[in-house]
């Protein structure tokens, strides 16, 4: 019988896994070191602006929502991309065709700039604001949302020292420039705090800029929106992006409806309670963050690689399995330190949010909310770090149905909380976000168990799904980008 | 009637026995109507084709062997025993229609069965059954690249027949027993040469298969033919040795049955009288190919001009089928002094060359059972030739043979042997065309295409009776 041959494949040739763990951790996490800065800033900024006898407290708080609008919707406009692009990042890192990654940055750019300048156009058009404090805010918004984006490149590609220096030079010219102004000029507003903040960010955004340059020497810009097909290829990681940022934020719209709202010049929605208590909640689980960083690239990573390891490279069953095993515990082992430790810092900021309250100064209603969200930011902090662990294992349907369910809850509690007034801000956040937490602990127990099926059949749960995004990037790559 | 013919990687886009042996029997009966079902490793065009289509054919369908792909859909929803039927027949334990039923019909799709954890359970059983710490990875991969195929042929449409016939094992097997399970119909088994045992003689020798995996992937090739063994209503084969060797893989002696290949009537000629000539005239109908082993022929023709005898030996067949081989033998010739008296003439009409032959020759290392030396005895003349397939059946006659010898057998890879046995058909004229003439009335006797023909009609029509007459 004339030959029909056969001959056995690999589909696993290299350790894929590695570089994507690092990819999906640092633009997770890494932020916290310039978030860290930037709130600092923001801080001293407004401590600053206390030491203002004529800033009214009417041109303060215009300031910080200003600030803070700003960082929510550039951070909202920033989700859509960043699992995806970060994805797509990792791959051409691993690869090896780091050529090819300007030319993403260059499209992400692009589409940022596009979607951030049409919402900013509606809120130009909606608010009364005079024209010069517009114009600084759309520069201060713009800028922020290119910092976004350089951020994730040069994090991808682990230039982490000129992140932080960005950061902390920038930050440092803001409480600067907002010195000197508060020195030279006799009548301060927040036109002039909002300057001086924008110049420290332009600063920033400069030096991530050099950084750029100096990554990513070869600087092509063809093929800009080829990162299209990822949205077509893991719609779930878009998904994924998208819920848990909209399902941080989904309390605070919602309340921004609620009892004790205030309307800032016309223009922005606000709730001093609230939103003061949920800036100082997330304030508290900056450990967390610095911590996982930590596990996982010491501890957590080397077991992890040894699992993938032996799979890849023709481990015999038995040596897998005990790979697996040691894994799992390392990781429980890491988890429990985690909680453990940031349970000891979330517990004494809610026991010490009275005598806090108290000598800051402000309205005890935020002391009572403040127990609860930062009870939720607990919480929010462990979802995200199973997120990112169920993503490590490639389990995004795992970790998109985490995030569905935080997104939900979040919203449903709230909305349902809401006629109850203010006493029960930040309850909803609280129940939705601890019962997500437990899902997805469960999720990944469930996982975690099966994990050496799930990489072998993986392999065999391609989708071939649509190529609308595919088609949208072809075209943009033919009439933009060469 | 209409019958489904499964074909495996041969008919009508490769040309050899099987696919002659095919067109034989579709052009014999002409009120049939015949379905090709042809198991391909990748896509053919019509272009391909090496055989005219006769025009009871009524089509051809594919079924190719290679994974297309498809999107990971639906799951598996068996029981405790479907799973049980097809975890067996996945480690290769016995053969099980029904467990072929299940992967064929239960299946939503391959990549689905793939991603399952069913799968996953009975590729981690099997490798702690049989494996002593290999790479896992590698070893799931083979599980998935033996049954790809499997899934693949069961997952591509069938055409509705009356009855099956598979002319081997293999994925052959396979899809013919899945049709006689799902539809209910006959199913005859020929098989030309030892399927299982050509497999495994291919596995040994392939580089690529790592040495670990072997043992499997023969079990798996022995699996198949029993389970086509197990299935078939009859199992035919073209002599007595083919026979053994299925009963020794696992087919019951009762349903076994030979049925040979057939010498068309008008082939089988008068007395042909050659006694005075010049040279002692040779012939040799082969392809250029190293299983016909040409170069031990060379040899002994080298042996015979070094005992100085005159003779001329002329090889016919095509050369273009293994160039670089052709290209050897061409050279060993040139090199060995023989350009005179060995000749390559190619592809020509064999017909017309035999009445010129003194003796025919065979030096194959394997065959099943040879057509040419049919042809040859058909034209009374006598054969040296080695002793493989049916060659010493064809030769020296079956049991009870009233005639007999037609030549002489001799062991593979001889060139003395062969050498010797030609000096003594030179030096024995009348001996030797008491061969031709006992080759002639055997093949008269046993091997004419009528028969055959009359055989296969009578098989079918009682398996079809059998099972309820005609359906399609």
């Amino acid at each position: 019988m004339a030959g029909i041959g056969f001959k056995l494949q690999k589909l696993f040739q290299e350790d894929y896994y590695s570089s994507r763990l690092k990819a999906y951790t640092f633009s997770g996490l890494v932020t916290s070191g310039p978030w860290l800065i930037v709130i600092l800033v923001v801080g001293t900024i407004q401590w600053l602006a206390f030491q203002m006898p004529t800033l009214s407290l009417a041109e303060r708080t215009l300031f910080m929502i200003s600030v803070s609008y700003a960082f929510i919707f550039s951070q909202i406009l920033f989700s859509f991309q960043q699992l995806v692009v970060t994805r797509y990042v990792a791959d051409l890192f691993y690869e090896k065709k780091a050529h090819e990654i300007f030319p993403v940055f260059t499209g992400m750019l692009k589409v940022t700039i596009l979607a951030a300048a049409i919402l900013y156009s509606i809120f130009w058009m909606l608010s009364p604001l005079d024209f010069l404090y517009k114009l600084t805010l759309f520069v201060l918004f713009m800028t922020i949302n290119v910092i976004w984006v350089m951020f994730l490149f040069l994090s991808a590609a682990k230039y982490y020292q000129a992140v932080a220096y960005s950061f902390l030079v920038g930050g440092l010219i803001s409480i600067g420039s907002v010195y000197v102004i508060s020195r030279l000029m006799t009548d301060p507003s927040s036109l002039e705090l909002l300057l001086g903040f924008t110049v420290g960010m332009i600063v920033t955004l400069f030096g991530l800029f050099f950084a750029m340059l100096r990554t990513f020497p070869l600087r092509y810009a063809v093929k800009e929106f080829s990162y299209f097909k990822y949205f077509d290829r893991y719609p779930d990681l878009f998904a994924i992006g998208v819920l848990y940022v909209l399902g941080i934020w989904v309390t605070n719209f919602i309340i921004w409806f609620g009892e004790g709202r205030v309307i800032i010049a016309d223009s922005f929605l606000f709730n001093p309670y609230y939103d003061t208590a949920i800036f100082w909640s997330y304030l508290t689980i900056i450990p967390t963050q610095l911590l996982f960083v930590v596990a996982v690239e010491t501890r957590f990573y080397e077991r992890y690689r040894t699992f993938y390891g032996l799979i890849n490279y023709g481990g015999a069953l038995h040596q897998i399995e005990k790979a697996k095993q040691t894994m799992t515990s390392v990781l429980k082992n890491e988890l429990i330190r985690l909680a453990r430790s940031q349970g000891v810092v979330t517990l004494f900021a809610i026991l010490m949010a009275g005598v806090f309250v108290g000598w800051i100064g402000v309205p005890d209603e935020i002391g009572q909310i403040f127990r609860m969200t930062t009870l939720a930011a607990f919480a929010n902090a462990m979802i995200l770090i199973l997120t990112l662990l169920l993503l490590y294992f490639e389990d995004r349907r795992g970790a998109l149905f985490v995030n569905i369910s935080f997104f939900t809850l979040n919203a449903l509690f709230t909305l349902l909380l809401l006629p109850r007034g203010i006493d029960w801000y930040g309850v909803g956040f609280a129940v939705s976000t601890t019962i997500t937490f437990f899902l997805a602990g469960l999720r990944l127990i469930y996982y975690m168990g099966k994990v050496d099926y799930y990489v072998f059949a993986a392999a065999n749960r391609r989708k071939l799904g649509t190529e609308r995004f595919s088609q949208m990037g072809t075209l943009l790559n033919r009439r933009f980008s060469r | 009637m209409r019958i489904g013919l499964v074909l495996e990687g041969s008919y009508p886009y490769v040309s050899g026995g099987v696919s002659s042996w095919t067109q034989t029997l579709i052009e014999a009966m002409p009120e049939v109507s015949f379905e090709i079902i042809s198991i391909q490793p990748t896509e053919k065009r019509p272009e391909d084709m090496k055989y005219a289509l006769p025009a009871n054919v009524s089509g051809i369908t594919h079924l190719y062997l290679t994974d297309v792909g498809e999107r990971a859909k639906g799951r598996l929803k068996w029981g405790a025993e479907d799973e049980q039927n097809v975890s067996d027949w996945l480690m290769l334990k016995s053969p099980n229609r029904q467990a072929l039923r299940l992967l064929g019909k239960e299946v939503p799709s391959s990549q689905a069965f793939f991603a399952s954890e069913f799968f996953w359970r009975n590729v981690k059983a099997a490798y702690a059954e049989e494996m002593n710490g290999g790479s896992f990875i590698d070893y799931f991969w083979m599980w998935q690249s033996m049954y790809t195929p499997i899934l693949r042929v069961l997952h591509q449409p069938l055409p509705k027949v009356d009855l099956v016939h598979s002319v081997s094992t293999g994925y052959a097997g396979v899809v013919a027993s899945y049709m006689k399970e799902t539809q209910g119909i006959p199913f005859i088994l020929t098989e030309h040469g030892i399927y299982s045992r050509e497999r495994e003689e291919e596995i040994l020798q392939s580089y690529w298969i790592p040495a670990p995996y072997k043992p499997r992937w023969v079990r798996f090739f022995h699996h198949l033919s029993r389970e086509a063994y197990n299935a078939a209503d009859e199992i035919i084969t073209l002599f007595e040795r083919n026979r053994e060797y299925q009963e020794w893989i696992g087919a019951p002696s009762e349903k076994t049955k030979i049925i040979a290949n057939g010498i068309a009537d008008r082939q089988i000629q008068a007395t042909v009288d050659r006694t005075e000539h010049d040279f002692f005239q040779i012939g040799a109908i082969v392809r250029l190919v190293p299983i016909k082993d040409l170069k031990t022929m060379i040899y002994a023709a080298k042996i015979l001009q070094e005992r100085h005898r005159l003779f001329k030996l002329t090889i016919m067949g095509p050369l273009d089928e293994d160039e670089e081989y052709a290209e050897e033998c061409r050279l060993l010739i040139e090199q060995s002094g023989l350009t005179d008296y060995v000749e390559l003439v190619g592809k020509v009409d064999v017909q017309a060359y035999l009445p010129t032959f003194d003796l025919l020759l065979l030096t194959s290392i394997s065959e099943g059972q040879p057509l040419a030396i049919l042809e040859g005895m058909a034209a009374g003349i006598p054969w040296v030739a080695t002793d493989v397939g049916a060659c010493s059946e064809l030769l020296y006659g079956r049991e009870d043979d009233p005639f007999g010898p037609a030549g002489f057998i001799v062991p593979p890879v001889h060139p003395e042997a062969v050498a010797d046995k030609v000096e003594w058909m030179m030096d024995y004229p009348q001996e030797r065309m008491r061969f031709g003439k006992n080759g002639r009335e055997r093949v008269r006797q046993y091997y004419r295409l009528q028969q055959v023909v009359d055989r296969y009609k009578a098989i079918y029509e009682t398996r079809r009776e059998q099972y309820g007459g005609h359906r399609v």
